[in-house]
């Protein structure tokens, strides 16, 4: 029973660690919410269908929408950022550990197992203490016991140590199954590695996935004791950068394991170094933000008046976003910003640092929404998916904003044309065609592909296609409109676009024969030129 | 009582992922840890029927299913499969229909054994000698000569029997009725 109480119950952590942990774990995961989860939002009960990830509980729950996880996953950013700026972050987890996980668990259309885990580490993180989250002032305990995240430490541990056993496998020891899941320019690699090692790829394949079970066993069993910790530090960022490096579609996950790895496995006397060399580039910063820092005596009534000031701003700030649910928004941020403030009773001494604080992130949460692509992506997927399930008045709805949040970018005119085109009027749809012609032009135009740059010729062939088939579908609203004259003209620019779409897929696949995806669009262009079809609508 | 969590998570942790190695469904690694897995790698097709009444028709799910649901269709998860029967058969009961039946015909390749000779290549056989071309050059014979290799993994069954019963499963039965519920 010693043994069990010292291991989990005197686990000191140094508070510095934790806080630096704290600012990239909980900032990458703002991001994810607002850059990515966010995006993927239109498919939570698209179709009015649902699974949980624990079916028997289906019965009961109801179907998740967009306007109801939309405000949560904005709710969730918010609250990881004020997390990573050290605001109260544990009163911030309680609200943010629900938010993630109840989401995760309400739906299996986020099937992840990163976010599986990121919602158990949150879930334990929540037990961890207030003070343990934020560097020691001068005076306080440089450490802190927190037993729960000796248990954060231990569930890494086993995950690790799972997908190692999970690899004792004939497929996956002899290289065939790494060999089906590496991308085309990894494989490239590993095929001139094993040109230059005089091993075939076969045994290279295998050698790589054996590596790949013993660096897993390691990472398992680091995690458990700590005079291995630095042995982690070391090896286990060299296997998530080769994932990166595979090409796997893992979102950000590979940046919460090397940054969540070299800050909780470094050795102190390196994290103290770290921290040192830290505080000296922030230092002119730290020196502005100071008299906020510092903590102040504040009478409840002006605190109240501050906080009741900061709620309105974020009501404001949620409510002008651009995803469905706003108002829903707001009054999560609001409400979020006061719990978090509690300017009820005991005045926090830091009170105005932390509304300041929330004031800034609820500032990010504006100008992620507004400057950021996922307004547009988000808008766009729910367009498309309505437009495939034959709602086209909600298609039209969802592409209009989706254009209207796409800038001066090629965005989805050519879409709502076609659309608009079979339920209200050509002329119409044709201003539309107009306005993706334009935008796709210039684009084309501005692309200077760099000479020796596959994916940029890529990119360029893309455009060049995508402005054919405007040029192709106006062709066809022409003649209806009484400018019949004009459609000659039109037909000559798909023609040169067409051409300029090809020679940039056959310069992509020039300078990467292997691997140029320009092969496949290549042979479709040929497909539709033989057709004699506009080409497909993306 | 913060020993009873500690232990209860370290047993969840355990026992979750250790439930989908001990159990039947191999398709469904939402919680074993499984990174990398060859269950990943392999598309099922998923077909479903409307066998109400002794009828046979295909049962479209695609078409008011979104993309990440059709997917998941694609990849055997079991609750999916059992969520959207669920959805269509309480439809076909609202619509009048006193008993609804609705069968899944699933069928994937087989994880366990995508290394296998006779599963990776294909079913050319030119010289008509019963052993697919493939076995030829396959790296994986570790020089046995086609004969011995083929013979080795199918033993005297056909390539067409031995691909059916070594590369493909069906995790669900064709004539379980879905709408009884499990």
């Amino acid at each position: 029973m010693d043994a069990w109480r010292r291991y989990w119950f005197e686990f000191p952590v140094l508070r510095r660690r934790l806080a630096l942990w704290r600012v990239l774990f909980f900032g990458l995961l703002a991001a994810d919410f607002w850059l990515i989860l966010l995006e993927h939002v239109p498919r939570f009960g698209a179709g009015g269908f649902n699974v949980s990830q624990l079916p028997f509980l289906d019965r009961w729950l109801p179907v998740p929408t967009p306007p109801v996880v939309g405000p949560l996953y904005l709710l969730g950013g918010f609250l990881s950022t004020a997390i990573a700026l050290g605001i109260s972050p544990r009163r911030c987890l309680f609200l943010l550990a629900p938010v993630y996980a109840g989401v995760y668990f309400w739906s299996q259309s986020d099937s992840y197992q990163h976010h599986y885990l990121i919602s158990l580490l949150l879930i334990l993180l929540t037990f961890v203490p207030e003070a343990a989250w934020t560097a020691p002032a001068p005076g306080e305990p440089e450490r802190v016991d927190a037993w729960a995240m000796r248990l954060v430490y231990v569930q890494i541990g086993i995950m690790y140590a799972w997908t190692a056993v999970t690899k004792h496998t004939g497929v996956w020891l002899d290289g065939t199954t790494l060999e089906q899941i590496v991308t085309c320019e990894p494989r490239e690699h590993l095929r001139a590695l094993s040109a230059a090692t005089g091993m075939s790829l076969d045994a290279t394949m295998a050698a790589a996935s054996t590596a790949v079970m013993v660096g897993e066993y390691i990472a398992g069993v680091v995690y458990f004791a700590r005079p291995l910790w630095v042995v982690g530090m070391v090896l286990i960022p060299l296997f998530h950068i080769g994932v990166e490096w595979l090409g796997l579609d893992i979102e950000l996950f590979s940046f919460y394991m090397i940054g969540t790895n070299i800050l909780l496995l470094m050795p102190e006397p390196w994290l103290e170094a770290l921290w040192r060399r830290a505080a000296g580039v922030l230092a002119p910063l730290s020196r502005l933000l100071a008299p906020l820092r510092a903590p102040q005596a504040l009478d409840a009534g002006p605190a109240r008046a501050m906080v009741g000031g900061l709620a309105v701003l974020l009501l404001l700030a949620g409510i002008t976003t651009p995803y469905a649910g706003a108002p829903l928004a707001g009054v999560l941020l609001a409400l979020a910003a006061v719990f978090v403030l509690r300017p009820w009773g005991g005045v926090e001494p830091r009170l105005r640092g932390h509304t300041v604080g929330l004031l800034l992130a609820g500032l990010a949460l504006a100008l992620t929404a507004r400057f950021s692509e996922t307004a547009y992506n988000y808008h766009r997927q729910w367009g498309g998916f309505l437009r495939r399930q034959g709602d086209e008045a909600g298609a039209m709805e969802m592409y209009v904003r989706a254009n209207a949040a796409a800038g001066e970018r090629p965005a989805r005119h050519l879409q709502l044309a076609r659309l608009v085109a079979r339920r209200e009027s050509p002329a119409a749809a044709l201003v539309l065609v107009d306005e993706d012609i334009r935008r796709q032009t210039l684009r084309l135009d501005g692309a200077a592909a760099h000479p020796t740059d596959a994916e940029a010729w890529f990119d360029r062939g893309k455009t060049a296609k995508a402005l054919a088939d405007a040029l192709a579908y106006a062709a066809e609203l022409y003649p209806g409109l009484g400018r019949q004259a004009e459609v000659g003209d039109l037909r000559k620019r798909r023609e040169a676009a067409l051409v300029a779409a090809r020679e940039a897929f056959r310069k992509n696949m020039e300078l990467s024969p292997a691997c140029g995806q320009g092969r496949m669009e290549l042979s479709r262009l040929s497909g539709s030129r033989n057709a004699n079809e506009p080409g497909g609508e993306p | 009582m913060r020993s009873v969590f500690i232990v209860v998570w370290l047993a969840l942790q355990i026992g979750v992922p250790a439930s989908y190695y001990l159990g039947r469904d191999r398709f469904d690694e939402r919680f074993a840890w499984r990174m990398f897995s060859p269950v990943r790698m392999v598309a099922c097709q998923t077909r479903f029927v409307d066998g109400t009444g002794g009828g046979q028709s295909l049962v479209r799910a695609g078409a008011d299913l979104h993309e990440v649901w059709t997917g998941l269709l694609t990849r055997a998860r079991r609750s999916i499969i059992e969520g959207f029967a669920r959805r269509w058969c309480d439809a076909r009961r609202a619509d009048g229909a006193a008993a609804p039946v609705l069968n899944v015909d699933v069928t994937c390749a087989n994880p366990d054994t995508l290394n296998r000779v006779i599963c990776r290549g294909g079913s050319t056989d030119a010289d008509a000698d019963g052993i697919p071309d493939h076995f030829r050059d396959a790296a994986a014979c570790g020089g046995l000569d086609a004969v011995s290799c083929f013979r080795a993994e199918c033993g005297d069954r056909s390539a067409s029997a031995c691909r059916l019963d070594l590369c493909q499963v069906r995790p669900i039965p064709a004539d379980l009725n879905l709408c009884e519920g499990p």
